[in-house]
Formats: structure tokens, C-alpha cells, sequence
């Protein structure tokens, strides 16, 4: 058994890899779509305010996996084609941006009006107002939710089996066939278990830098 | 000094300032009084550019938030609005403190990013206004951690930071326990001479304006209805300001 796990952690750690990649690339892109289409619509914006409320009820309307498949099969019907890579990280991180635009927005929007009176009275500019004042109050705000949504992710990419994306778990399940075994069911619960545990204590130091003000 | 003349504000259709003019000279400390819903909080606000007046002028010196002119309104621009809030400070009735701020940052944060002030010097008024306001040893905590009385006292020396003209006071007594009334009013007496500064405050708390002003201006319904000493206040026969007075008191 230890030698059957050997020959094929690596392959594993391949998978993980993988993983993390798309992880590391949504992202990438969710985050600034999502702190975009919150300040447009914390400070709503007309027309766009709108368009934007649009996009956050399609993709929290509709399952991932639909439009997973939509990006990579159905825009091509209108002459739209991607890579598979490409396709995944682009559906991914248009539903992750929609949901990290609305806990932004939350956050944005939590921050008692006085906060801009306060800074606007003693005459500081809105760039350090929002730099110094709303910013880093803002960032206190949503660390735990952004956190829960950052996980979710990590377990999200499984779905990108649907497109032929060999991560972790579709590895796991090929494994599993070819070999007959469930180990490798095991080890994939295993690898995402730690990873997600890492960030989990990403998130907690984080959270722990801000705990010195309420 | 400053200069408030026929100041108009609407809000949709409802008038809440109808035509206010006064000024404010010297060190003088004024009461704004009235009843909620008189326009006072709202006067204040226009005074410090929280809310843009339809009519009327608002100035010290050259400074200007609105002016009017042959007819015309001029509005500031933003660095005009700048040089005319440096001579202005406001303590909110909820002071408005930045949480994650220490004392310290919280009152240096403007005169050294917004008006370029050096650091040293301003770490040095910044001590010198909690000495005064005895919060020397309070320097590197955080809002969260004082009472309601210091969190005021801090909002305070924020305000003064800039050495302003005139320190205004949003219904400085509202949440402080009654027997933080007659502090907050010595100290401010010692904080306008030592500045200074002169003091507007807005409030509806008789005793507090009976301990600390030197002229009242009594608002009803968006119009001076008067503006003379506290004495002649206090002492005045007119049936407004003796019903006002005694409602006042019983709550």
C-alpha cells in the first residue's frame, strides 16, 4: 500500500496543481470584477447599475456547471469559441466576481455615511478617503464571507471535469476505475483538505491583523 | 468673520432654511437653539459644506462656500471648499471618530495628508490639545476603547487640529450623562480662548446653553426669530422663546 502511494502521489500533487492553477486564475479575474461591479453599484451608477444587477442575478440564478458548459459549448453557436482553459477560467470567474460583488457592495455600503462626512470636513481628498478611511474598514468587513466564498472555490474547479479539465478529482475517479480501488477517492479528500486548511489560516491571520480595532 | 447671509435650503419642496443671515465674530461662544425640525442641524451642515444651500452667502474673510453675486450663485470650488473647511471644525453628534485609528491618527490624519502639514509639528498640537482636554495618556488607543465623554474630547482635538476660526459643536450635550455637561462646557470655554476660536454650537439643552454661551440664536421654522445675549435671551418676555424655554426644560 505504501508503495501503491508513492507511484502515484505524484501524479496526484500534478493534480492538485492543476487545481490551484484555476483556483489562482478565477481569482485573479473574480476579484476586480467583483470590486468594480460593487463600486458601480454602491454608487449606483445609472445604466450600468442595472446591467450589472442583471449579471449578478443571472449567475446566482443559474447552477455553475450550466455555465460552464455555456461559455465552452453554447458561445460558439454565436461564433464565440475559447480554449478549454480558457472557457473555464472565464465561466468561473464571472460567477465568483458576482458573488464577490455583492459581499463588496455589502461591505462599501456598511460603512456609516460619517465616515465620509468626517474625512470630507477635514478636507482630505476622495482618493485618501477611500484609501485610508473606507478601505481598509471595508476590508475588516468582508473577510469572512470572502473567506467562505475563497473555499467554495477550491472545491468548485471539480466541476471543471465537464470540459476534460483532469484536476484532482476527476483524476481521483480515473484512478479509482483504472486501479479499482477508492484510495484514491481518499487521497483527493485528503489534498484538498489540507489545501483548504491552509487557507483557512490564511484567512484567520488575516482576520486576526484586523481585530485590533471593533 | 464669518459671514452667513440670506441662506436658503431646500429639500424637494419643503423649505428648511428661509433666508438665514447672522455673523460670527471674535471668540464668541453662540448657541443655535430650537426645536428638532427647525433647520439648525441643517444651518450647521450648510455652514460646513455638508449641504449645498440654494441661495445665499456663506464666507470668512475671502474664503467662501457659496457666494452670491449681482443675483448670481457661486459655488466653491474644491480647493476653494478646502481653504474654507480649514478654518472650520465640526464635532458630529456621534463624533464620527475613524475606528481603526488610533487617537493620535485620527487627529493628525488631516493637517499632515490634506493640508501638508510636517509630521513633527503636528504630533506636537495634537499633545498639546489632549493635554488640555486631559487625554495625554490616551494617545495610542482606539476609539473603541474610550467612553463616550473622551471619544467626544478626541473628536474635539480632531477639530482643532487645523487651528480653525470657528469650532462647531453638533448637539455636543445629547449623549454625554448630565453631570459630563458642566466639564464639556468649561472645557470648551478654555479650548476657544486658548485657540482662539469662536464656537458655535447647536443644541436644544437650556442648561447646557445657559452655562456656556455668550449669544443665542434662536431658530423656529427655518427663520431667526431672534439673536441677541444669552442674558436678554434668558430674561426675554416674548411668548416663543418663554413656551421653548419651558418645554425644553420639562423634558
Amino acid at each position: 500500500m505504501f508503495d501503491y502511494l508513492t507511484t502515484i502521489l505524484p501524479t496526484f500533487l500534478g493534480g492538485l496543481k492543476t487545481t490551484i492553477f484555476y483556483f489562482i486564475m478565477t481569482l485573479i479575474f473574480a476579484i476586480p470584477i467583483g470590486i468594480v461591479s460593487a463600486l458601480i453599484k454602491a454608487k449606483r451608477i445609472p445604466v450600468f447599475t442595472q446591467l450589472i444587477g442583471l449579471y449578478i442575478m443571472i449567475m446566482r440564478g443559474t447552477p455553475l456547471l450550466l455555465q460552464i458548459l455555456f461559455v465552452y459549448i453554447g458561445l460558439p453557436y454565436i461564433g464565440v469559441s475559447f480554449e478549454r482553459e480558457v472557457a473555464a477560467i472565464i465561466a468561473l470567474s464571472l460567477n465568483y466576481g458576482a458573488y464577490f460583488a455583492e459581499i463588496f457592495r455589502a461591505g462599501i455600503v456598511d460603512i456609516d455615511k460619517g465616515q465620509h462626512e468626517a474625512a470630507d470636513v477635514l478636507g482630505l481628498t476622495p482618493f485618501r478617503t477611500f484609501r485610508r478611511i473606507i478601505l481598509p474598514q471595508m476590508v475588516k468587513k468582508v473577510l469572512p464571507p470572502t473567506a467562505n466564498e475563497v473555499i467554495n472555490l477550491v472545491k468548485d474547479t471539480a466541476l471543471l471535469y465537464v470540459l476534460g479539465i483532469t484536476e484532482l478529482l476527476t483524476l481521483a475517479k480515473v484512478t479509482s476505475n483504472a486501479d479499482v480501488s477508492l484510495l484514491p477517492y481518499f487521497i483527493a479528500g485528503v489534498l484538498y483538505f489540507i489545501f483548504i486548511s491552509l487557507l483557512a489560516k490564511l484567512f484567520q491571520k488575516a482576520e486576526k491583523h484586523f481585530s485590533y480595532y471593533e | 468673520m464669518l459671514i452667513v447671509k440670506d441662506v436658503i435650503k431646500k429639500f424637494k419642496d419643503k423649505t428648511v432654511l428661509k433666508g438665514v443671515s447672522f455673523e460670527i465674530k471674535g471668540q464668541e461662544i453662540v448657541a443655535i437653539l430650537g426645536r428638532s425640525g427647525g433647520g439648525k442641524t441643517t444651518l450647521l451642515r450648510c455652514i460646513n459644506g455638508l449641504e449645498t444651500n440654494e441661495q445665499g452667502t456663506i464666507q470668512i474673510g475671502s474664503d467662501f462656500m457659496t457666494k452670491e453675486e449681482n443675483g448670481k450663485m457661486i459655488y466653491a470650488n474644491k480647493q476653494q471648499k478646502r481653504a474654507f473647511r480649514k478654518q472650520m471644525g465640526l464635532v458630529f453628534q456621534n463624533y464620527n471618530l475613524f475606528p481603526h485609528l488610533s487617537v493620535l491618527e485620527n487627529i493628525i490624519e488631516a493637517p499632515v495628508y490634506a493640508f501638508g502639514v510636517s509630521k513633527d509639528v503636528a504630533i506636537q498640537k495634537a499633545r498639546k490639545l489632549l493635554e488640555i482636554l486631559d487625554l495625554a495618556d490616551k494617545e495610542n488607543e482606539y476609539p473603541f476603547q474610550l467612553s463616550g465623554g473622551q471619544k467626544q474630547r478626541v473628536a474635539i482635538a480632531r477639530a482643532c487640529a487645523l487651528d480653525p476660526k470657528i469650532l462647531c459643536l453638533d448637539e455636543p450635550t445629547s449623549a454625554l450623562d448630565p453631570e459630563l455637561t458642566g466639564t464639556i462646557a468649561q472645557t470648551i470655554r478654555v479650548l476657544s480662548e486658548m485657540e482662539q476660536c469662536a464656537v458655535v454650537l447647536v443644541t436644544h439643552d437650556i442648561p447646557f446653553v445657559e452655562r456656556i454661551a455668550e449669544r443665542v440664536i434662536f431658530l423656529v421654522e427655518g427663520e431667526i426669530a431672534v439673536d441677541c445675549s444669552k442674558d436678554e435671551f434668558f430674561q426675554s418676555t416674548d411668548k416663543r422663546i418663554r413656551s421653548f424655554i419651558s418645554t425644553m426644560n420639562i423634558s
